[in-house]
């Protein structure tokens, strides 16, 4: 009975000093005063172009890394990158590791009930990728219905290739290995974002591939994601509205090629 | 003075009373076998003298000194079962043969000699001592006992070989080595011979025969009836955890008083002549 | 992307790949004998905590552990334990591959230590060795030789294991492919990387079939 006791106060002596441990260090304060506090802006992103990727150099470039740069540059922070796994996007933001997804991040309905978005910046849209020798087939949304289409896990393709095409769902991990899955056949078309289409489709293993332009989806927009209730999406939008104003996000967009989709 | 002293050992696990209360004594040099169909308690006894098992009741002394007893025993602060250092240097004075052998399969024959000798000395060392304990003088002297041993058991050429290269009655003989270099007062054997084949059981008893002949105490649980009458001082039958009979080689053997004892021999006879090649 | 840049590329992830491989063996080979003293002790408590924590630790997914050592303390207790160190991604991968490798090695090493029979302990008792003495002079050396094969077969799937460390964004010889695969539309460096593994296993089976001849000069 004795050594009963003992365990079960062992455990609690454990369970209570770990809590303790982890808890020393929360403060009250809001989202932007710990971003603003800390000096640095962790942005959260995964590697594609043209929005964040690698030069011959070695550095990382791309449309949104040179816009989260200027926008930190405007608050007075730093703007830091780490690279995550698309999947733990919204884990990632709400363990602290990044302070906001920042990586051609589509809006929608289900998503800002998690997330706090800024204004969007971007106009984008889902596409529809097929194996070239088959593109003169897809000629309307009408004839994707009941076919499988890959898409990646919890992307906006998912829920076009779902509500709109009414499509069989073969689920990936990434966009890419849904462009994969089309080249190898285990799939007859992929659902992925436009821009990224536009710069994979036709290249390296991809080559194959080609955008069936005649199936029309939903437009959509990119935003920036915050925790859920922060007060910087608000102070990121102030920073974005001078970056409109005086020309320097038009300036990166014609530099990657996506000036056509800026939002004004 | 008897050289060891049993009195009222009595030992029960749960509810099964296994030993009921053993007394005998031994004199230096001399050799006792016990025998006694399985099941009497013999090997608990002998587990009892080398502290494997602990006596409930009774007293062992070893050249007058009480090395146990049993009341006081369950009376005691720290029990000797939790003492570890007093415990390993009471086990000392007696040395133990298994009926399995237990020789360490990793060692060579010299390792399985030495190991325990060369920790004991290491264990006194200081930490940089102990790096160069192999080139001291009481690692040569530890070396030369266990070859010396090893002679005679009549196994120095196979000084280096594993156990597992041996065959049964040679792994027993440098299991009596092992225990013969750490200077038992008192060397117990438990059925050094029931796990190896009639053939090899001959060189075994031979080795402890030799041991007789140079004054070793031993004290000897066996099976092997004409072993006990030719190298025995004094034989004991147990039965049902009691001494049924005690006595020497010709009491024992030659007008056994208890009904119990004769029932037992006469069983034994019949089997040892069905197996008629006896060693020796 | 020519082949070179490919190679060098994932070389650079397959570094990653041997650090943690090796860093965990180093850490998981002690702890599991610390483990597995734990689930032996006579002392109840302990013992039931201990099979507990390796119950808990080889029923659920590597994955998950690796999610909950790196995300928990951020998300519940507002504290991303893990942002302190330059390279704290790994260090919390690191983390929960020594737990989960130490769990399962404590395993094998019960197994190893309960096939010892108790006749050897017996024998050390008797020529008055202590309970150190007995444990890493007798047992330990012949638990070794019988846990070289379960062992081998752990120690080969860790190697393929430290790919899960990509969940939570570890760079690994992997995630360094499927950086390629995204970046440059090339899916053989995938399959290349394969290759990296392979051979590594190879070198180890070599190694543990080196091992297993050394110490055949004995049998039990």
């Amino acid at each position: 009975m004795k050594r009963k006791i003992l365990a079960i106060v062992l455990v609690l002596v454990l369970t209570v000093s770990c809590i303790a441990v982890f808890a020393a260090c929360s403060k009250d304060q809001t989202d932007a005063e710990y971003i603003l506090g800390k000096k640095t802006l962790v942005c959260g992103i995964t590697l594609y172009e043209p929005m964040n990727y690698f030069n011959e150099d070695g550095d990382l470039i791309g449309f949104d890394t040179e816009f989260a740069e200027a926008v930190a540059e405007k608050l007075g922070v730093e703007a830091k990158f780490q690279v995550i796994k698309w999947s733990s996007k919204e884990i990632e933001l709400n363990s602290k590791y990044i302070d906001c997804i920042w990586n051609g991040f589509t809006v929608n309905d289900e998503r800002k009930q998690n997330i706090e978005f800024t204004q969007s910046y971007l106009n984008n849209s889902q596409c529809v990728v097929v194996k070239a020798a088959n593109l003169s087939a897809y000629t309307s949304a009408a004839y994707c219905e009941g076919k499988k289409a890959a898409v990646e896990t919890g992307s906006a393709g998912e829920t076009a290739a779902d509500e709109t095409l009414k499509a069989t769902i073969v689920p990936c991990a990434a966009q890419t290995n849904a462009l994969t899955e089309v080249m190898s056949g285990s799939a007859d078309f992929a659902v992925v974002d436009v821009i990224l289409a536009n710069s994979m489709v036709g290249k390296g293993d991809y080559a194959g591939l080609a955008v069936a332009t005649s199936v029309a989806l939903e437009p959509e927009e990119y935003a920036i994601g915050f925790r859920k209730g922060s007060d910087m999406a608000e102070k990121v939008n102030g920073a974005i509205k001078e970056l409109l104003a005086d020309g320097t996000l038009q300036t990166i967009a014609e530099k990657y090629g996506v000036a056509g989709q800026l939002i004004k | 003075m008897a050289i060891l002293e049993v009195k009222g050992i009595k030992k029960s696990f749960g509810s099964t009373n296994v030993l009921k209360g053993i007394d005998f004594s031994l004199e230096k040099g001399e050799v006792i076998a016990i025998i006694g169909s399985s099941g009497s308690g013999k090997t608990t006894l002998l587990r009892c003298l080398n502290f494997l098992e602990f006596a409930d009741e009774g007293t062992i002394s070893v050249n007058g000194e009480v090395l146990y007893d049993g009341v006081a025993e369950s009376s005691a602060k720290k029990k000797l079962k939790n003492d570890d250092k007093r415990l390993r240097k009471q086990r000392l004075h007696f040395g133990l043969v298994f009926q399995n052998f237990n020789l360490f399969p990793h060692k060579s024959v010299m390792g399985n000699l030495m190991l325990a000798p060369v920790l004991q000395a290491k264990s006194e060392l200081s930490f940089m001592e102990r790096w160069r304990f192999e080139k001291s003088d009481a690692y040569a002297a530890i070396r030369e006992k266990a070859l010396a041993t090893l002679k005679r058991v009549g196994l120095i050429e196979k000084k280096d070989s594993y156990p597992c290269e041996l065959s049964g009655g040679q792994q027993q003989r440098v299991a009596i080595a092992r225990a013969l270099v750490m200077n038992p007062d008192i060397l117990c054997f438990d059925e050094p011979t029931s796990a190896l084949d009639p053939e090899l059981t001959g060189e075994v008893l031979k080795v402890i025969r030799e041991l007789k002949d140079s004054s070793t105490t031993m004290i000897v649980v066996t099976h092997e009836m004409e072993f006990a009458r030719d190298v025995a001082d004094k034989v004991i039958y147990m039965a049902d955890g009691v001494i049924e009979e005690a006595g020497t080689p010709e009491e024992v053997f030659g007008s056994p008083k208890s009904e119990r004892t004769k029932a037992f021999l006469a069983s034994r006879k019949n089997a040892a002549a069905i197996q008629e090649d006896k060693p020796e | 992307m020519k082949f070179i840049d490919v190679t060098l590329q994932l070389l650079d992830g397959f570094g990653t790949t041997c650090l943690l491989f090796a860093l965990t063996l180093v850490f998981a080979l002690p702890l599991g004998l610390l483990i597995c003293f734990g689930s032996m002790t006579k002392f109840k408590p302990l013992r039931y905590l201990t099979r507990a924590f390796v119950w808990i630790i080889r029923g659920t997914p590597l994955m998950l552990q690796l999610f909950v050592v790196f995300y928990v303390p951020g998300m519940l207790f507002d504290n991303p334990i893990f942002s302190q160190f330059a390279n704290g991604r790994f260090v919390a991968a690191l983390v929960a591959f020594v737990i989960n490798y130490a769990c399962y090695f404590s395993e094998i090493y019960r197994g190893g230590i309960e096939s010892i029979s108790k006749g050897q302990y017996e024998a050390c008792a008797v020529l008055g060795m202590t309970k150190g003495q007995t444990f890493f002079h007798v047992v330990l050396p012949q638990v070794v030789k019988r846990i070289v094969p379960p062992m081998s077969n752990e120690i080969i799937t860790l190697v393929k294991d430290t790919s899960l460390a990509r969940v939570i964004a570890v760079i690994d010889i992997v995630f360094a492919a499927e950086t390629i695969l995204s970046l440059k539309a090339l899916i053989w460096p995938l399959f290349y990387a394969g290759a990296f593994y392979l051979i590594f296993n190879g070198l180890l089976t070599l190694l543990f079939g080196f091992i297993e001849k050394k110490l055949s000069y004995y049998k039990v």
